[in-house]
């Protein structure tokens, strides 16, 4: 084994330190693997939170809500593609403030839809 | 950075997934593969619509591809021609030559989607090496097809946490990345290890 590599090394001083640096980021990409899947695993993780590129009905479908309810709750018209930066910059506040308004109006269609 | 990408798809919608995917496959290191997840999330919600962010992403990847080939074809001509002056290396080319007419096709079908990373520099390759520009955009086609397939549809289909999928989906691309070339080397050097 150690001559066969030492006979390797004397032959392809530049194919084998590729070889190697390619092996070790495969590994790296696979333990990576793992770690992801036991991070995403628990759903507390899943949760998306709300974010300023994220458009309003985007935070709809990621939070599994009717569109209209958000576009309700920040009376928006319809069919736009609004950010909830665009808002926030629209009506001089802050992404936090659109968010809570937005996780104020999630939480309410929820607990009316409880039983569905 | 993933909230930029996706912060651009959502503010400029198609026009960012066309340009985005066109510069990736010239090798502008830009994340198509964000993009693309982006714009099937964003068809999911209402925000985008489908057939438009697939035709853009499509059309994008097929313009970049071909415009690297060219690239090859025509840049690489000279080369190829000082090259053949010495016989030796006129040998090594037509051994490629036959690399290519072999298995050309396939590289080329597999660098779109499943080693998309190399795809950039497959192009010109294929195109300095000769491989017939109409064998090169089928199998080109093709690939780019189901890339956008598997990326656009993913992000429709998961769109509900898109950032995830995106983590998943750029390590998972390295794994098989990584994973190819370790192969390919391995076996090189498996076959001149007595």
């Amino acid at each position: 084994m150690a001559k066969r590599l030492r006979h390797l090394w004397n032959r392809h001083r530049i194919i084998l330190p590729m070889f190697a640096v390619a092996l070790a980021l495969t590994a790296f990409f696979a333990v990576r693997m793992v770690f992801f899947a036991v991070h995403w695993s628990d759903p507390g993780n899943r949760d998306l939170t709300i974010e300023g590129w994220m458009p309003v009905r985007y935070v709809a479908r990621s939070w599994h809500v009717p569109p209209e309810v958000l576009g309700d709750a920040l009376s928006l018209s319809p069919g736009d593609r609004v950010t909830v930066s665009d808002i926030a910059d629209a009506r001089n506040s802050d992404v936090a403030r659109i968010r809570s308004e937005l996780m104020v109006a999630i939480a309410v269609w929820r607990a009316e839809h409880a039983d569905d | 950075m993933t909230d930029l990408i996706f912060g651009l798809v959502a503010s400029h919608g198609i026009a960012i997934i066309l340009g985005i995917t066109f510069l990736s496959c010239l090798a502008v290191p830009v994340p198509s593969s964000f993009v693309m997840l982006a714009g099937g999330a964003f068809v999911s919600s209402g925000d985008l619509t489908g057939w438009q962010v697939v035709v853009a992403a499509f059309g994008g990847a097929v313009l970049g591809d071909q415009l690297g080939y060219e690239f090859g074809r025509f840049g690489g001509a000279p080369l190829m021609a000082r090259l053949r002056r010495s016989k030796r290396r006129a040998q090594v080319l037509n051994r490629s030559r036959g690399l290519i007419d072999r298995w050309g096709g396939r590289a080329v079908f597999l660098t779109r989607w499943a080693i998309s990373p190399l795809g950039p520099y497959v192009n010109p390759l294929a195109g300095a090496l000769g491989m017939g520009r109409l064998r090169f955009a089928a199998f080109g086609w093709a690939g780019e097809a189901v890339w956008v397939t598997i990326y656009v549809g993913l992000g429709y289909l998961f769109a509900s946490n898109i950032v995830w999928l995106a983590e998943l989906a750029g390590n998972l691309m390295g794994l098989v990345t990584a994973g190819s070339i370790t192969v390919l080397l391995g076996l090189f050097l498996w076959r001149r290890r007595a």
